[in-house]
């Protein structure tokens, strides 16, 4: 189904592992960046989309005070005010969407050139185009499969144990990352269900991200780390380069628990 | 606003978990992650049949034998190497048990079972990958690579370790044992030559490209194809290239050789006849499906008893017959379900092919006509 990113996404692989001295490792990086490069419009819409929420935040608590008793009322005067705002309370979703398929593909792509099964690699047989541009690149396939004593094509093994090291990576992370771009912290009342979900949130998808990482070849946990270490250099670039104004500082203050 | 976040962590989270379970088998059923393999002697079929080993009779397709007896109860593993069969009557499999959970070792067994009754005489599971092809046989050794890189030496009567050999990949081909000597190939581009006794290597031949296939021998000649869409002939003295054939495809499968005639196969389905002396090439055909469409070719070629036939399974599952003597004119193409992915094998009048992931896992062909002597399991029962 996602053949038309898959095989794009390992050609290019190949292309990096050739030009970065046939370091998968580095090779792997190096894809993550430049697809990190490609969604930077989608995640920088999703974390816009964020920040106006944010900014509304405090209209948004005087209609629930206003209209706390009244839901329907509540709901409809929150859509008017974010329809003024040139707000889509969903936007943040669609880049989600686009980026999560882009992330399975990327995962495709890495088990295709580092292949764990005969049949992996075989589905990639006949797909590789690069070798017809650069006859240099023919037969690179399968890539260097080992780092630091690690099969890049294995899940993690008792028999490399620190291999483990890579998901706890992966948690940490991904858990700073999440730590980093969730409001949370800042905002609302602490005692909401609805912030006790996002704080719940903070913990789980990190948690997901390890458990993938346990179960998937070590490979993926490498995109992941590079993934999470990109998103945490983005928001700090943005935040640096919004006129030295630190992002927090703007953010609305915790309102006082009643 | 932390409405918002939250809905928005859900989707991530929900579509996260489809993620894990569409592609980590959650799904249920053994998934097939190679292919399964067959060996035919004295007139019995020896087949790794996923969830068991299994000896047939190769006239009939009766079942004599299968190890385990019932999977279900005591499950060793997935069978996928070809089986090697010795003189001193036992049959050698290969099996990856995968236990799950976090942190459980993946097992991959080497198995020596009685070619009479089945019942185990040894196990050895000492490797840490997959065991893709089969092993060789060779002076009391038997001799195989594994999916961690190395190459197994085991003592064919105790299966006690007698040496490893240590290459820079995955080791997925079949070795070749001629006399005193292992030729091997690995996928870190090197084929080698090792004393089949000590286990060091007497010569390596580098490429650009990996080794899937098990080498051909003809007149002290090894011909092997790589993934550098590249057909070799080395010496296999002194593993000096005695010429070389550049196609458009990896070459996977094992070539075969008659009457001075070597015939390859690469992944898009070209058959090429070359004179084995100076690797000129005397023909080549592409294989296509009943719509014209190319097909894709994982498995070697495998000739019949007087290089007339030589016979090709397809990706698709499809089993073609071409005649050697007219420059691989398709003489028939039967097709099944599933996929066809190891070496056919030829037995008198009858040509076999393993699938996976079809209703036939087995199916035994008359050469001559293509008709389907019988299946396993039969039609009723699949």
């Amino acid at each position: 189904m996602l053949d038309f990113i898959i095989y794009p996404l390992a050609n290019v692989l190949l292309l990096l592992y050739n030009y970065l001295g046939n370091q998968t490792v580095l090779a792997i990086a190096a894809l993550t960046v430049l697809t990190r490069l490609l969604i930077l419009p989608l995640t920088l819409s999703q974390q816009r989309s964020a920040r106006k929420m944010q900014e509304l935040q405090p209209e948004i608590e005087k209609l629930r005070d206003k209209y706390g008793d009244d839901q329907e009322k509540l709901a409809q005067k929150q859509m008017e005010l974010w329809r003024e705002a040139g707000v889509n309370p969903a936007g943040g979703c669609l880049p989600l969407v686009i980026q999560l398929p882009i992330m399975i593909a990327l995962y495709r792509a890495i088990i295709f050139c580092v292949p764990s099964t005969p049949l992996q690699l075989f589905q990639f047989a006949g797909h590789i185009r690069v070798d017809q541009w650069l006859p240099s690149l023919v037969g690179l396939v399968p890539l260097q499969n080992t780092f630091l004593g690690m099969d890049l094509g294995q899940p993690p093994s008792p028999a490399q144990w620190w291999s483990y090291s890579l998901p706890i990576l992966v948690f940490a992370t991904s858990w700073l990352q999440q730590k980093l771009l969730s409001p949370s912290s800042a905002t609302g009342d602490g005692g909401s269900q609805a912030e006790m979900m996002s704080q719940q949130m903070q913990i789980m998808m990190p948690l997901m991200f390890g458990f993938i990482s346990l179960q998937y070849a070590t490979g993926l946990s490498i995109y992941f780390i590079i993934s999470n270490l990109f998103g945490m250099a983005q928001y700090y670039f943005i935040r640096t380069n919004r006129n030295g104004v630190d992002e927090k500082e703007v953010m609305p203050k915790r309102r006082p628990k009643k | 606003m932390n409405q918002v976040l939250t809905k928005r962590s859900l989707v991530a989270l929900a579509m996260l978990t489809s993620l894990l379970l569409a592609t980590s088998g959650c799904a249920g059923g053994a998934r097939a992650s190679s292919w399964t393999g067959l060996t035919v002697v004295d007139d019995t079929l020896y087949v790794a049949d996923l969830q068991q080993a299994r000896a047939m009779n190769a006239t009939s397709g009766e079942t004599l034998w299968t190890f385990p007896r019932n999977p279900e109860e005591n499950n060793q593993g997935l069978f996928y190497a070809s089986p090697a069969v010795s003189d001193a009557e036992q049959v050698f499999f290969a099996s990856q048990l995968t236990t799950g959970g976090f942190f459980s070792q993946r097992q991959s067994i080497v198995w020596a079972l009685d070619v009479e009754t089945g019942e185990e005489r040894w196990r050895f599971a000492g490797a840490t990958g997959m065991y893709v092809e089969g092993g060789a046989l060779g002076d009391g050794l038997f001799v195989i690579g594994n999916g961690d890189g190395n190459v197994y030496a085991l003592d064919r009567e105790t299966g006690a370790l007698q040496w490893t050999f240590e290459t820079g990949h995955r080791v997925w081909s079949t070795p070749l044992i001629v006399s005193d000597t292992v030729y091997v190939g690995s996928m870190d581009r090197n084929l080698y030559a090792l004393d089949l006794q000590s286990g060091e290597a007497k010569w390596t031949f580098k490429t650009d490209g990996a080794f899937g296939g098990k080498p051909a021998l003809s007149d002290n000649t090894l011909y092997v194809g790589a993934f550098d869409d590249t057909v070799y002939a080395i010496d296999a003295e002194t593993g000096e290239e005695r010429w070389r054939f550049r196609g458009d495809e990896w070459f996977w499968g094992s070539p075969a050789i008659s009457d001075g005639v070597l015939y390859a196969v690469d992944v898009k389905g070209t058959v090429y006849a070359f004179d084995a002396r100076t690797g000129n090439l005397n023909w080549q055909k592409t294989l296509v499906t009943d719509q014209n469409q190319p097909v894709s070719v994982r498995a070697g070629v495998m000739r019949n008893d007087d290089g007339s036939r030589l016979f090709v399974s397809s990706e698709s599952g499809t089993l073609y017959a071409l005649d050697t003597t007219a420059e691989g004119f398709v003489d028939w193409s039967s097709p099944a379900g599933g996929q066809g992915l190891s070496d056919p094998a030829v037995n008198g009048s009858l040509v076999y092919q393993t699938l996976i992931g079809g209703t036939s896992r087995v199916r035994a062909l008359e050469i001559d006509r293509g008709r389907e002597a019988w299946s396993f399991p039969p039609p009723e029962e699949g």
